[in-house]
């Protein structure tokens, strides 16, 4: 450090020690030099800011070692002026001035400041309180460079605190305003702003609803979009506000409907449960689709967002969102082609690649015929089948060419031509689809990014059809080399449509295209020229996520093969691993003999055929196969009753099988006089109830007229009858009238939800939510004991999938006894909600009834929560408990109370078969009417 | 007598493709005297095996539909008044015991409880039928068996067999055939050429990959057969496909979808 610098900085050693060692380590990573006179300002500053109030000294410190040394520093002089202007008023104001300011003076121009300015004058006349929060955020989007977001942000808080706002309206702007615009994402962040500015200058009570439309649905609408759609909302302002208010925040039908016009973008969320549908539907397996933003950043970072499409054996990862054609349903359909065309390894079995199958293979065509075409000899002999450790097959297959990018890119060729093939004769429907969307795309990169000249040519005219080659101008030589491996490529894929043919292509033709290109390299050696080939939409072969994905699978099926190896019985590994995929990481003995081969001789004669007769009985395969996927938990140690049930993993798209552990039991009992205190309180409608129920009952009789057999004559008949043998017709023999005892056959359970929220207190009134539960089953009770209906109250509660607890308090053949009421009035709230467990304990349990109409009613506070069991994945196990109780012909019916209304219900229990009780004191009276109209 | 035999025996060969080892088993059955239930879901050739083997076997066929006012009498059979006479008439189950028929009860579970109870003395050993208005005690002809159809899909307690009646019975298990004969099978029933008929039968495998998801039953055979036929008669495949498969299946508007993404797919 110079002496120079020392000077100022010993006066501040003074002061503040500690304050100007940290100083002096800043100026001291200056790039530049710092002017003695700068140093000098900054002490003088510092000491009086400190002289104020110790952090406000800190902040201006900060701020001068930000400004100082670098391009900003011709601003120093505003700086000094506006902290000190702010620090007289006093050291809060000055202290946000003095580190608020930096990023303005430092990313911004004259007009950001003056616009800067402005906006703190603004908001100080509403008081010091509501600077803190937006110039924090203001100065984080500065900070990420996004200037242009900043000067329409300070535009927006200058308008909104212009407003004529109450303290309480300030502090809440102070607080949702940056917490909105920094949660816009950046690319749309600058007219988003404009647009909230737009709705607040209009009617600043407008703003929360529409943050709230922005958050739920509206962000997918483009620049123009939102505009029209803002217009349309304030043109309702002039009609009515509530009904703006609805409209920005897509509540209202019109909103909806508006909204569903205008958009283009589509987000991943929209088509999940179509494609996840599709794929099943399609490949038999159980791959869903995910957004690229849940892989890990290391992938991520070669793939760009647009529009991409990879995946790892589980799952397809598609874009989060796809805005790339200007209508809604053609970015639909863009989701539709990359599924479709990524399934296509899966279903063609791309990654079902045995390296050592691809070689046998290649030796034995190559003794057969064309013994020198491509390779030579002593290379191909170099070809060892063996697999490198911690790779895929495919990957050490591509790690034997002397260029391994360039083996990856044929092979991709000649695996894109060949699933074209297979696509274009079972699904010529997904051809005629995705062609013309690969083929443009295809267009784009020939001409933005001048792909290597042969390989792509190469592509085209494989993968996506000769006739695109037409579109693009390639040199003759190029053409006629291509054209060979075309017609190899066509002569090979028609013989054997294996995924082991596209590698042996690789084989055949590397040493031509390699050839080629190093004479198109100017010198250069090929490892050097060599660029990866871009395909459309980034459709690559990951052969490394599969196996990282099914690494374990990997692992067991190397080792039965070594095992059989040694014992003298052959099979593919790949073949294994196949079988351990599909069975969940289990094999049988049989499935083993189904895919033994006979290699008598290993060169001329291989054919694959089930072997029945092989003994294998020595091969211990529990032993092989470890612990792999049968980690069932400690032993049942509980003294009730246990059940295990399946959970539905919306991730994977799965069951997961005897996942959650249900604890059957009976509720302790509680003796009190709850039961006969409810019935008490509640006199007058007992009573109705007694009343309506009593209808509800059946007659008793039902006469059944023109029966062939029976009690007694119908006399109607009879006269007919009379009358047709008078005639000479056949009389009818239906003469009997027959009496049937009808009876209502109906058995219902009462699943309650005993979570710990229901122990909070309901709006008005000294009860908790579960007092009016229990209320309303007390009241249950009486109204099914007059029908005669068979009935069953149950609670349910856990933490956990390994302990959800199932509280029965009545069951079906139980009379309504004291024990029952004292369960009643033992109920208390417990832990979380995993709902769908308990609803399949509840359904295997209303099977056994043999009742004619069988109802589960559900009765809860809000939404499934529990460990692990959370928001999406909670809400589709509970709609798949649901679906599997209608398969067995048993009608789930919820009743939520004390939230609102909200979209997710029909997502959860289906449309029409849930109420929402918003006002829970009126749960017991609406159960009821709910239960007599279910079953009237 | 004679005349009636004639009247239920099958004449011309139905078409039949037999999938597995079903039509020995049947023969063995009937060679035994036993009684054959056939497990299978709607649709995948239960009824037509039956007339098939009919005529394998030469023996007139019975057939009841049940449903759930079908009573004992109806089965039995009853007096009526002709001409001021009362006059016993046979009913179909009767008439197959007395001549020797197959007597098929279609959808077993569908008729009433007590009334699958008369069939059981002619299902075991006894092989009688109790005709308690004549007081008669039929004793079976020995040519004649008993056979029924019941469908698992409906798995619910109230529509299930009783044991006393179920293990009465030898069974035979039908599904859905393996592609290649299901594709032979559409294309002969719907007259259309193979590569339609295997188009078809791809897309009735993806269907019941998605059974899970809301169906409760795959599609069948018939309804590709009803496919075909339609496109044979010149609607285009994925229209015949769209009323033929995919609206009789579901009401659901999300799972039609994903069948109309297919459809579009195959064809």
């Amino acid at each position: 450090m110079s002496q120079r610098k020392e000077e100022p900085l010993e006066q501040l050693f003074l002061a503040d020690p500690d304050l100007a060692e940290w100083v002096a380590a800043g100026l001291e990573q200056k790039a530049g030099s710092v002017s003695p006179m700068r140093v000098a300002m900054l002490v003088e500053e510092t000491l009086w800011g400190l002289s104020q109030e110790v952090s406000f000294g800190h902040a201006i410190a900060t701020g001068y070692i930000h400004l100082v040394g670098e391009e900003s520093e011709r601003n120093l002089g505003q700086y000094c002026n506006l902290v000190r202007e702010a620090g007289r008023t006093g050291p809060m104001l000055g202290r946000l001035m003095a580190t608020y300011l930096v990023p303005v003076l430092k990313y911004g121009d004259g007009r950001l400041l003056e616009s800067f300015r402005q906006t703190v004058d603004v908001m100080l006349e509403k008081g010091a309180y509501t600077l803190q929060k937006p110039l924090e955020s203001l100065s984080s989007l500065l900070n990420q460079q996004d200037v242009e977001a900043g000067s329409v942000y300070l535009d927006l808080l200058c308008v909104t605190f212009s407003q004529d706002l109450s303290y309480g309206q300030c502090q809440h702007f102070s607080y949702t305003l940056p917490k909105a615009v920094l949660a816009f994402s950046s690319s749309r962040r600058v007219w988003q702003i404009e647009q909230l500015q737009r709705v607040i200058a209009a009617d600043f009570r407008l703003a929360d609803p529409f943050l709230e439309g922005l958050e739920n649905r509206l962000y997918l609408l483009s620049k123009g979009a939102l505009s029209r759609f803002v217009s349309l909302g304030l043109a309702k302002l002039k009609q009515d506000r509530k009904l703006a208010e609805k409209f920005l925040s897509l509540e209202s039908k019109l909103g909806i409907d508006t909204f569903a016009d205008m958009q283009v973008t589509v987000p991943i969320s929209q088509v999940q449960h179509q494609l996840n549908r599709y794929l099943r539907a399609r490949t038999g397996l159980p791959i869903s689709v995910r957004p690229l933003s849940s892989l890990s950043k290391a992938v991520m970072k070669e793939y760009n967002k647009e529009a991409a499409v990879l995946s790892d054996g589980k799952f397809i990862y598609l874009p989060g969102e796809i805005s790339t054609f200007a209508h809604k349903s053609e970015n639909i359909k863009l989701y539709k082609c990359l599924a479709r065309l990524e399934a296509g390894y899966y279903e063609f079995g791309t990654f079902d690649f045995d390296l050592e199958r691809a070689m046998e293979r290649f030796r034995r065509n190559m003794k057969v015929k064309e013994p020198n075409s491509g390779l030579e000899r002593t290379q191909i002999v170099n070809f060892k089948s063996q697999v490198e450790d911690n790779l895929s097959d495919l990957d050490s297959f591509f790690l034997r060419f002397p260029v391994r990018q360039l083996a990856s890119d044929l092979f991709a060729i000649f695996e894109h031509g060949r699933i074209g093939r297979m696509l274009s004769r079972h699904y010529p429907g997904i051809v005629r689809e995705t062609m013309p969307m690969v083929e443009r795309e295809a267009m784009r990169i020939f001409h933005h990014e001048h792909p290597v000249e042969v390989v792509f040519l190469l592509y085209v005219w494989i993968a996506i059809g000769p006739l695109s080659v037409g579109k693009i101008g390639f040199s003759k030589k190029t053409m006629k080399v291509a054209k060979k491996i075309v017609e190899l490529f066509e002569n090979a894929i028609a013989k054997d449509d294996t995924v082991e043919t596209s590698a042996e292509l690789v084989i055949r033709t590397y040493q031509d295209v390699s050839k080629l290109i190093k004479k198109r390299s100017d010198g250069k050696s090929i490892e050097e020229f060599y660029r990866p080939m871009k395909t459309p939409f980034d459709r690559r072969i990951r052969p490394d996520l599969f196996f990282e994905t099914y690494r374990n699978f990997d692992c067991v099926a190397e080792k039965i093969r070594v095992k059989l190896k040694e014992n003298g019985f052959s099979v593919y590994k790949t073949d294994i691993k196949r079988r351990l995929i599909d069975n969940n990481g289990t094999i049988s003995q049989n499935d083993i003999k189904e895919i033994l081969f006979c290699s008598k001789n290993d060169l001329v004669e291989v054919s694959q055929h089930p072997d029945s007769d092989a003994d294998l009985s020595w091969l211990d395969l529990s032993n092989l196969l470890g612990d792999e996927g049968r980690s069932l938990p400690e032993s049942d140690e509980a003294s009730c009753p246990v059940f295990w049930h399946k959970e539905w993993d919306c991730n994977i798209g799965d069951y997961l099988h005897a996942h959650v552990r249900v604890l059957d039991r009976f509720v302790t009992g509680c003796e009190g006089h709850f039961y006969a205190d409810t019935l008490e309180q509640y006199r007058g409608l007992v009573k109705r109830i007694r009343y309506a129920f009593e209808l509800l009952k059946p007659e008793g009789l039902k006469r059944l007229r023109q029966w062939v057999e029976g009690d007694e004559f119908d006399y109607r008949a009879l006269i007919d009858f009379a009358i047709d043998k008078k005639a000479g017709w056949l009389p009818s023999d239906r003469l009997y009238i027959k009496r049937l005892k009808q009876h209502r056959d109906v058995a219902a359970l009462l699943l309650v939800d005993l979570s710990r929220s229901t122990a909070n207190t309901v709006f008005g009134s000294k009860k908790r939510v579960l007092d009016v539960e229990k209320e309303a089953v007390v009241l249950f009770c009486e109204a099914l004991a007059v029908v005669g209906d068979a009935f069953a109250v149950a609670g349910f509660s856990g933490t956990g999938r390994l302990g959800v607890d199932y509280f029965r308090i009545k069951d079906f053949d139980e009379e309504m006894d004291d024990s029952v009421k004292h369960r009643i009035n033992g109920v208390a709230p417990l832990r979380s909600t995993r709902m769908g467990a308990a609803i399949r304990h509840a359904t295997s349990l209303l099977e056994n009834v043999s009742s004619k109409v069988r109802l589960l009613i559900i009765l809860g506070d809000g939404f499934p929560n529990d460990l692990d069991y959370k928001k999406n994945y909670a809400i589709e196990d509970t709609r798949k408990a649901i679906f599997e109780a209608r398969s067995k012909k048993i009608y789930a019916h919820a009743i939520t109370v004390n939230i609102s209304g909200d979209s997710r219900l029909n997502d959860l229990y289906g449309n029409d078969h849930y109420n929402v009780i918003s006002d829970v004191q009126e749960l017991p009276d609406r159960l009821l009417r709910i239960y007599s109209a279910l079953t009237r | 007598m004679q005349k009636d035999i004639g009247n239920h025996l099958i004449e011309t060969e139905p078409y039949y493709l037999r999938a597995k080892d079903e039509v020995r088993l049947f023969e063995a059955a009937h060679d035994a005297r036993l009684p054959v239930m056939l497990k299978g879901p709607t649709g995948c050739g239960k009824t037509r095996f039956v007339e098939y083997m009919s005529y394998l076997l030469k023996r007139p066929l019975i057939t009841v539909a049940c449903h759930e006012d079908l009573f004992a009498s109806d089965l039995i059979g009853r007096y009526l008044l002709i001409k001021d006479e009362t006059v016993w008439v046979d009913g179909p189950l009767t008439k197959a015991v007395r001549m020797g028929a197959i007597c098929y009860l279609d959808e077993i579970v569908e008729a009433r409880k007590d009334t699958t109870v008369v069939i059981h003395p002619l299902t075991d050993n006894r092989r009688a039928l109790s005709i308690d208005k004549k007081g008669e005690v039929l004793q079976a002809h020995p040519e004649f068996m008993m056979v029924i159809s019941y469908n698992p899909g409906y798995q619910s307690v109230l529509k299930d067999l009783k044991q006393s009646t179920r293990q009465r019975f030898v069974s035979v298990e039908f599904d859905y055939p393996e592609a290649r004969k299901e594709a032979e099978i559409v294309s002969h029933e719907g007259d259309i050429e193979i590569e339609t008929a295997l188009k078809l039968v791809s897309l009735a495998g993806k269907i019941r990959n998605i059974r899970e998801h809301g169906l409760t039953e795959g599609a069948s055979t018939r309804l590709l057969i009803y496919a075909a036929q339609m496109i044979r008669r010149d609607i285009p495949a994925h229209e015949a496909c769209r009323s033929a498969i995919c609206l009789p299946l579901t009401d659901d508007e999300g799972l039609q979808e994903t069948m109309n993404d297919l459809i579009a797919d195959i064809f």
